[in-house]
């Protein structure tokens, strides 16, 4: 098993998920403990398969991102303005301050 | 598999090759550094905003004064299912910054994304370049105690700018304010290669002027549209190795970037002085208390995962589009410069017309109308340019044009306008910009040059002033200024002074 | 005029046409054959009755319109086609209350060409799944046999097809989410060229992957349908500015003119008993029609899942770094510290494969492991890139099974993801290589469920994919209409 507890707690952490289970703790202790164990279990299998690429000879080759063909070039510089939109966006907003979006102090 | 290198997964060095080229990797130096004389060593990290229309990615437009969140689309929110599409013009304007720093454009780079979280990057991700950016190299001469100095750049790459948030104490709130988001910048990353907060100020302020000459950016400091990271570090004279470094973010005046410097030089020494290591860490200068201070480290280590954005193509400048923005670039600052002093302007003069916006345009479209350089030059000394910076308002905006800059040194070079009349009605051909001629002749300013009256003045003086004209007649050359005095007071400033000396000559040569 | 809901997309359009019956009345069959069936099957998270019959009445009113190729017919999307009206959810409790404020730029085209929308269909959570069941909104059910999953991630849209709910839907294809339900639901389905197809409007999944395609009964609905949504729309940078043809009018190809690759790492796969069965007939048939069938080799294969996994989970882990609680979508409301609320509310809203791929994205990207596992996947796309290159140019088309196994009961693997990954074996190389594929069904196993033969081609050729289709549609034993058994 490649991948320990800390490599997923900083994965989790890069991705901002959390360990099941961790916010609620309390009596389910034993149960998230079980949880996390799954998922570290889990996630290494998926991690040692991905070792099958050592095996590819890629000595010399580029890497392939994208198979994109033709695609398409940079726009003009025109301004397109749509009042209607920022509106509906904004209605999405899960919590608004005047039209400002709005989140937990960061400082 | 090889099993991967275990390094630590947030070692920020990996792939950062931007940071390796820096060479800023080393943790902690341990220096006695008391009795040794140190150096600074300081590289720069600046954002220009370009001067585009729409955002990078995007078509809204960019205005900073706008309400919050109301120029804003499912591209610079960040909607599920929205796409970037790249601004032509920024790509332009990326490689004209490029060319004018002598730069190497490559005609082929990649857009990347550099993931983190933070409320004001809707993407969770921002657009950026790694490798290859879209200018490798290049530089810029500025003046140094020992000379001129070359600093070098490493880069300029192309990157989308993050949107805008507000603390709100009362609410205990972060607001956010995606207005900004998606706003393109170049940054402009330098070599270590500045060693004291004057060289940085002046490569700032002439970085600034370049580009703000080349129409790249705006350039308005206040608004945040110019702004500097600095790269701090000292290091013993002769080490070659470069010692840890401060990073002071987001500086956006020329005085804020010599304070915070100076204060982070006093800062770091004090540090080597008593033996205690200093930090690779992130600074904030506060400009009220004069100091820097290092932001509160994140709850984690930054590892921004960059890779190529999948949802842009390489960003391609082929060779025939560099050499077409090659050719449209108007000549660098320093070859205008010897061009305005060839053609016999003041040093003075020429820094004026190359600092204040539209003035060298201004110049160059009456000098096509009046070849008389010296002479244009010194009437937009002297009247056009005060006049506009009274205004406040930019040359463009009067009425008055380089058609009436034209006419009017015309005027003065025939003879038909003397300097004060301009001086008497400059103000009003500058808010109206009427006829100069009509106007001067409406007030009675039309210089007298119809060489009868002027005879019949000199005439008149010298007999009032007999002992001057023998003086004169007797080689006292230099008498002729005060009876050419004497004429225009007769004349009240009217008669034109290059007429009167010739009438005086004539008339005291023939009465001998 | 009753069950118009039988007919597909060519013969509901000479009806229209010839004004036997009206948009109203073929929209209103499909609405009650779903209304019968839904109950069933699960195929639809939202049936857009009131919206579609307005729409159609308005067609109506207007008149038969032959300008437009979709004129009056009823079509299902995928839930992951922002469309206005219910929200689009992409499978995902955290878009349960999502409303765009776009529409994607293949529905547009859809309703520019007279297309109705009459229902949204279900998902494996952001397209992440072969089977349905990671959809936050319950599984759908294979028409064939109720115990079994009808494939994925586009599973809804081909039980929705094959139940004859609607002639043609749209699906989307990452690693062979229209390919693989289109198989194991008996009916067809196209993955067009990366870029051939818009992405905009599209909750993203694997970008340099994903790509939208129809779903129908028949071949010429195929064509039908992508005539329709191919070309770029000027806001996808990555679509293709290559010509679109009509892919209505393609030369007709006869099965002996073909020559078809084999690639036997595919055919050599370990097939569920029923299945080699099923395929080794469809083989025997379209040789004996005259196709000349030769084994092709794509050397890199069995690299072909981690290097997609990889791949694929990296560019999700990112796409989906914008589900953050702030701008839209789920929130959990209690949280007071930011970083919580990231983390809650990700974590309280996304499902538990979502979040594996998100981890395993986050993972290869990161500090230490980038070289080591995403830039060597890239590597390896191209080899198996070269592979396929290699291998069409000793042939026509390739011609390949799309699933191993037969649809599964509802559970089967859940406790395992990884076998999950591998069962995607057959689809995925087309995914990393960009190119066309055609999933067309080959026959019934006794157990009464469907499986496919998938066609693919160089980029570009959808014409010579939906030609030698059409020639193997005629040799292949029909599938007919699914029984909805219950096991």
């Amino acid at each position: 098993m490649s991948i320990d507890e800390s490599t997923v707690r900083a994965v989790l952490g890069l991705a901002r998920l959390e360990l099941p289970g961790s916010s609620a703790g309390g009596p389910n202790e034993e149960e998230n403990r079980r949880a996390v164990e799954v998922m570290v279990d889990e996630f290494s299998k998926i991690v040692d398969y991905m070792a099958i690429l050592g095996e590819a000879d890629v000595e010399g080759i580029e890497p392939l991102y994208s198979p994109m063909i033709d695609p398409q070039p940079p726009r003009p510089d025109e301004p397109v303005a749509d009042p209607a939109k920022s509106e509906a966006i904004l209605k999405e907003a899960p919590e608004l301050v005047g039209r400002y979006f709005s989140v937990p102090r960061i400082f | 598999m090889v099993p991967p290198k275990k390094t630590h997964l947030f070692d920020d060095g990996q792939k950062a090759p931007l940071k390796d080229a820096k060479r800023f990797n080393a943790k902690t130096t341990r220096t006695n550094g008391g009795d040794m004389a140190m150096e600074t060593v300081i590289g720069l990290e600046i954002h220009a905003q370009l001067k585009t229309k729409t955002k990078l990615f995007c078509s809204c437009a960019i205005s900073p004064g706008a309400e919050p969140n109301t120029l804003i689309c499912e591209v610079c929110t960040g909607q599920p299912g929205a796409l970037p599409r790249m601004n032509a013009k920024a790509l332009e304007l990326a490689t004209k910054a490029g060319l004018a720093l002598g730069c190497s454009i490559n005609h082929r780079s990649l857009f990347s994304r550099k993931n983190y979280f933070y409320p004001d990057l809707p993407n969770g991700f921002q657009t950026s370049q790694l490798d290859p950016p879209i200018c490798s190299g290049g530089g810029l001469e500025i003046s140094a105690p020992q000379g001129s100095k070359r600093v070098r750049l490493n880069r300029i790459h192309l990157e989308d700018d993050a949107g805008k948030c507000v603390h709100d104490e009362r609410r205990g709130k972060t607001l956010v304010d995606l207005n900004r988001a998606g706003t393109p910048l170049i940054e402009i990353v330098t070599e270590p290669d500045l060693s004291s907060s004057q060289e940085a100020m002046e490569f700032m302020k002439k970085l600034h002027s370049l580009l703000v000459f080349l129409e790249v950016t705006e350039g308005r400091l206040e608004e945040g549209e110019f702004r500097c990271d600095v790269n701090i570090s000292l290091r013993p004279q002769g080490e070659t190795k470069l010692g840890v470094r401060g990073e002071i973010k987001n500086l956006n005046s020329f005085r804020h970037v010599g304070q915070a410097i100076e204060y982070e030089i006093k800062r770091q020494s004090a540090l080597y002085a008593k033996g205690e290591p200093v930090l690779q860490e992130t600074l904030h200068f506060d400009p009220v208390r004069q100091e820097t201070r290092a932001l509160r480290s994140k709850e984690e280590a930054h590892d921004y995962r960059y890779f190529p954005q999948p949802d842009l193509p390489p960003v391609e400048v082929s060779p025939a589009e560099e050499e077409k923005i090659r050719l449209s670039l108007p000549a660098s600052v320093e070859e205008t410069t010897a061009r305005l002093l060839g053609l016999g302007l003041r040093e003075e003069l020429t820094t004026l017309l190359l600092d204040r916006k539209g003035a060298l345009d201004f110049f160059d479209r009456t000098l096509a109308l009046f070849p008389e350089p010296k002479k244009i030059g010194a009437l937009m000394e002297e009247f056009l340019l005060p006049a506009s910076l009274a205004q406040n308002a930019p040359l463009s905006s009067s009425p008055f044009q380089p058609e009436n800059l034209a006419q009017l040194a015309k005027l003065l070079d025939e003879g038909t306008l003397g300097r004060r009349a301009v001086q008497e009605i400059f103000a009003e051909l500058y808010e109206t910009g009427q006829d100069a001629e009509a106007l001067a002749k409406s007030k009675g300013l039309l210089q007298v040059s119809d060489m009868g009256a002027l005879a019949a003045m000199a005439a008149e003086v010298i007999a009032a002033h007999p002992e001057e004209a023998a003086k004169y007649r007797s080689g006292q050359e230099k008498i002729l200024g005060f009876l050419v005095g004497q004429v225009m007071r007769r004349s009240r400033g009217a008669a034109d002074p290059k007429g009167v000396g010739q009438a005086l000559i004539a008339a005291l040569n023939r009465t001998e | 005029m009753t069950e118009l809901w039988r007919l597909d997309l060519g013969q509901a359009t000479l009806g229209l046409s010839s004004r036997r019956f009206s948009a109203t009345e073929l929209v209103s069959s499909a609405l009650e054959r779903i209304r019968e069936t839904e109950p069933l099957i699960g195929a639809c998270l939202a049936v857009l009755e009131e919206q579609a019959l307005a729409r159609a009445r308005e067609l109506d009113e207007a008149g038969y319109d032959e300008t437009k190729p979709l004129w009056g017919l009823p079509i299902a999307v995928k839930d992951v086609f922002c469309l206005a009206g219910p929200p689009t959810t992409a499978g995902s409790k955290i878009l349960a209350n999502y409303h765009p404020v776009f529409e994607a730029a293949v529905v547009r085209k859809l309703k520019e060409a007279g297309a109705v929308i009459v229902a949204k269909t279900n998902c494996d959570e952001f397209a992440m799944g072969s089977s349905t069941e990671f959809s936050a909104f319950g599984p759908t059910k294979n028409p064939w046999r109720l115990d079994r999953v009808p494939g994925g991630s586009s599973g809804g849209a081909a039980a929705s097809v094959a139940a004859f709910q609607t002639a043609g839907g749209l699906g989307t294809d990452t690693g062979g989410s229209i390919r693989q339900p289109a198989a194991l639901c008996g009916c067809f389905g196209l993955k067009p060229t990366y870029g051939r197809v818009s992405r905009y409007g599209i909750v993203a999944y694997g970008s340099s992957f994903d790509q939208a395609g129809p779903l129908a009964r028949n071949v010429d609905d195929l064509a039908r349908l992508l005539t329709v949504i191919a070309g770029p729309d000027g806001r996808d940078s990555t679509a293709s500015s290559r010509e679109v043809p009509d892919y209505r009018r393609l030369d007709p190809v006869k099965p002996n003119e073909l020559t078809l690759g084999l690639p036997k790492e595919l055919w050599s796969a370990d097939f569920e008993p029923e299945v080699a069965k099923i395929l080794a007939e469809a083989k025997e048939r379209i040789a004996a029609a005259g196709a000349t069938l030769k084994e092709v080799s794509l050397p890199n294969l069995r690299f072909s899942v981690a290097t997609y996994y990889i791949l694929a989970a990296a560019e999700a882990s990112t796409n989906l770094a914008r589900y953050d609680g702030v701008r839209y979508g789920f929130r959990d409301g209690e949280e007071n510290e930011l970083v919580a609320l990231y983390r809650n509310s990700r974590t309280k809203a996304m499902g538990a494969e979502v979040k594996r791929r998100i981890m395993l994205g986050a993972f290869v990207l990161s500090s230490g492991y980038y070289d080591a596992y995403f830039r060597k996947a890239a590597q390896v796309r191209r080899l198996i890139w070269q592979d396929y290159s290699k291998a069409l140019e000793q042939c026509d088309l390739l011609l390949a099974p799309v699933s191993s196994i037969l649809a599964w009961p509802f559970g089967a693997f859940t406790a395992d993801p990884l076998k999950v990954y591998q069962l995607d074996m057959m689809t995925l190389p087309l995914n990393l290589v960009g190119a066309p594929g055609l999933s067309l069904p080959a026959g019934l196993s006794e157990s009464g469920l469907p499986t496919g033969l998938q066609l693919m081609g160089r980029a570009f050729e959808e014409p010579r994919l939906l030609a030698a289709a059409k020639a193997l549609e005629g040799v292949l034993p029909p599938v007919g209409a699914p029984s909805f058994r219950s096991t």
